[in-house]
């Protein structure tokens, strides 16, 4: 019985086809090899003429821009006097899933919005950016806008990014700064009546 | 007498207002400034409901009275109206600085503005500013800004306290609380004012910006602070404290407790005893609770039996720890038992005693049913050797010419320096257990703190693994089993189980005082909290009582 093919005679014949095929594979060798193709606009800091004008890239030396809204590291929002925007509410901390986020809370004497963050922290290895972070933050304080992914890190306790490491970026304006910078109408005094002592270090965490 | 909430029909009390007659049924009438312990102000209009005495008009269900066959209704639109109005006029200069607020997870703005309100500001002017962050006093913080004036902090010092040191200053919106001039909130029971806040006004001190109150578990405990006992929830997260709050218990502390009580739990998270320990000065070793236990049962075996070992119980243990104690002490043969404890402090009328120990009373109880004299630790000359439960009171100059001292040791102090094995011991926070108030009221704690901390372990465990290495046939296994070895043999306690004891505690009538103070809160005649006195079982003999893990 008559095998049953959509090939034609040329193709069933096969000896053709193998001499197109090796013609492709030439075509791209000597494309490749002279740097004849455009180069890919996606892809950032593409090296030299030529040679690397290929559809491969040579990561991490050739990066490929990341979407708009992509979730990537955290950045603490300065305000424009470059204090971090956070008043150390926790919503992050509440919203997350991962646990994450570790704050604590200290206050300025002199500010009507006197929470601020003495430690914030957040662990970029349980991290699982969802965002939700930035979703809870009543203060539009922490944003995941930095366009870069958590580093890779040699140790564990380099994945935790600190207060310091987390303030960066450009400064953004929030409806709430007028409060921020009005002038408190009384500053505590000097605390003549000294509060209660201070809570031993929290180990938990 | 009956009335008629909504159409459903409640048995209420004569004395009941609208809203504690709602509530029989579960009928929430909201309030900011009723409270069923002050007398009723009427500032905040947020009860207003309508009756059929008054049909078409609204009063106010903190001040009305119920009478035979009245109707409420507190779903009609006029209701609904005025408490959305209501919302509306207490948010209208209100900063909503949730954010930063301590308040936020337990203020009743928030659950109300969801509640009643649930709409956007209409406010397009200024709010108005007012001082923010004033210190009140040494436990207490203001803020005039979040404050709706419900005034029941000043009805609180007025009335309760009895010590009146805030007042409404000012006029319609610009009103505000205040201290007078040169007079501080530095009233023994000035915590109290930051619970009865509504809001986010008053705020302790102490517990400002610690922790949100959303992350902290919420458990029933006692007070250690004084003989008192004031019923309390510890609230912690991990192995630290956050804070504590008064737990209603009209016979002990109604809904109140003091500022010393309230920072009490600071000696649950400063300066412990982690870990076991051998020697001491350079000496010093920190190693498993196992190997300290056999260190100690090397240096207490040659003295069994011989005399000159004594056992000092601090006033601060708790009863199992107690009764643990004089087994231990029992089958050590120990000829001397010394009570130390908190030296006394002030006291007052109300809440506050001077015995500033938990358990005074409870130890006593214990010694008396284990037929073993106490004595002062100032007579510590007379033994060679001593085991001391829990540190406090113990003189130290007389510490260090002893050859043999073992500590059971919640924290690190001068006592503890001197001692050849140190276990670390729970705090009453910590543990399941059972205290005696200064008027002979048993009352059963709850463990409030989540996590160990080191290898602590309640003070009766460290005795029973002492008695099980000096080769004891029983020993307690559990708090319940130290507490029945307790039970058997006091005739106060008779028949009693550790996890029998209800919630709100037992009054021990046979241990009652004939003197009260004047305004302290007790239980009334023929409480159902009384428990008379019954005999003893006389087929127990000594050393039984221990068994009772193997039952």
């Amino acid at each position: 019985m008559k095998p049953t093919t959509d090939l034609d005679f040329g193709e069933r014949f096969y000896l053709r086809e193998a001499v197109k095929g090796m013609g492709v594979i030439a075509r791209h060798f000597w494309k490749n090899l002279l740097g004849f193709r455009d180069p890919n606009a996606e892809i950032m800091q593409r090296k030299g003429p030529g040679v690397n004008m290929v559809s491969t890239m040579n990561y991490p030396e050739e990066r490929k821009a990341y979407p708009p809204g992509y979730r990537g590291m955290h950045r603490l929002v300065p305000r424009i006097d470059g204090k971090p925007r956070c008043v150390a509410c926790y919503m992050c901390a509440t919203a997350c899933p991962a646990q994450c986020i570790y704050i604590e809370a200290g206050e300025y004497d002199d500010q009507a919005i006197e929470k601020y963050p003495v430690r914030f922290e957040i662990d970029e290895l349980r991290c699982i950016v969802c965002g939700f972070c930035v979703e809870a933050c009543p203060k539009d304080a922490i944003r995941m806008d930095t366009g870069t992914h958590a580093p890779a890190v040699l140790s564990r306790p380099l994945a935790v990014f600190d207060k310091e490491a987390l303030l960066q970026g450009p400064a953004v304006e929030h409806p709430s700064d007028l409060m921020t910078y009005r002038v408190p109408l009384r500053t505590p005094s000097a605390d003549p009546t000294a509060g209660p002592t201070s809570r031993g270090d929290v180990k938990d965490h | 007498m009956k009335v008629f909430v909504d159409g459903a029909e409640v048995e209420a009390d004569p004395r009941d207002n609208l809203i504690e007659a709602a509530r029989r049924i579960g009928v929430a009438i909201p309030y900011f400034c009723y409270h069923p312990r002050l007398s009723v102000a009427g500032q905040c209009r947020m009860c207003l409901v309508e009756t059929s005495d008054a049909p078409g008009r609204l009063v106010p269900g903190c001040q009305v009275r119920v009478k035979e066959g009245l109707k409420i209704v507190t779903t009609s639109p006029a209701v609904k109206e005025n408490q959305r109005g209501c919302m509306e006029f207490h948010l209208i200069n209100h900063p909503v600085d949730c954010a930063i607020c301590d308040q936020s997870g337990e203020c009743k703005l928030q659950d109300y503005y969801m509640e009643y309100d649930h709409q956007p500001s209409r406010i397009r002017t200024y709010k108005l500013n007012k001082p923010k962050r004033e210190v009140f006093g040494p436990l207490v913080v203001y803020d005039a800004e979040r404050c709706i004036m419900c005034t029941r902090c000043v009805r609180f010092m007025d009335e309760v306290a009895q010590e009146p040191q805030l007042a409404v200053v000012q006029r319609g919106s610009h009103s505000l609380i205040a201290t007078f001039p040169g007079q501080p909130l530095d009233s023994k029971y000035s915590g109290n004012t930051v619970d009865i806040c509504p809001v986010g006004a008053l705020l302790n001190r102490d517990f400002r910006f610690q922790s949100r109150v959303w992350f902290v578990n919420k458990s029933p405990t006692v007070c250690t602070g004084c003989s008192t006992g004031c019923n309390v929830y510890g609230e912690s997260r991990g192995n630290v404290m956050y804070r504590l709050l008064p737990r209603r218990n009209e016979e002990v502390n109604q809904v109140w407790m003091c500022d010393e009580g309230r920072l009490t739990y600071h000696a649950t998270n400063d300066s412990r005893t982690e870990w076991a320990r051998t020697g001491k000065g350079d000496a010093q070793q920190s190693v498993g609770p196992r190997l300290a236990v056999e260190r100690a049962v090397e240096l207490l075996k040659p003295l069994a039996g011989k005399g000159g070992l004594g056992i000092a119980i601090s006033a601060q243990c708790t009863n199992e720890e107690a009764a643990a104690a004089f087994l231990l002490g029992a089958q050590l043969g120990a000829v001397h038992y010394y009570l130390g404890g908190n030296p006394p402090g002030d006291h007052d009328e109300f809440l506050i005693r001077g015995d500033k120990n938990p358990n005074t009373h409870g130890v006593q109880l214990a010694a008396q049913a284990f037929g073993v004299q106490l004595e002062e630790p100032k007579g510590l000359d007379a033994v060679k050797a001593l085991l001391a439960f829990r540190t406090e009171g113990l003189p130290i100059d007389k510490l260090q010419r002893l050859e043999v001292f073992i500590a059971v040791a919640q924290n690190e102090n001068a006592v503890t320096a001197e001692a050849q094995v140190v276990l670390p011991c729970q705090s009453v926070y910590e543990q399941d257990c059972s205290l005696v108030n200064w008027y002979g009221r048993l009352q059963r704690t709850w463990a409030a703190v989540p996590a160990e901390r080191g290898d602590s372990a309640p003070g009766w465990r460290w005795a029973a693994d002492l008695m099980k290495g000096l080769g004891a046939a029983s020993f307690p296994k559990s708090a319940g089993d130290a507490f029945e070895a307790l039970a058997q043999k006091s005739m106060h306690l008779t028949g009693l189980k550790l996890a029998e004891i209800p919630d709100d505690g037992l009054v021990l009538e046979g241990e009652m005082p004939t003197q009260w103070p004047a305004r302290a809160p007790r239980p009334g005649p023929g409480a159902p909290s009384i428990r008379p006195p019954s005999p003893p079982r006389p087929d127990l003999r000594v050393g039984d009582e221990a068994s009772g893990g193997s039952r």
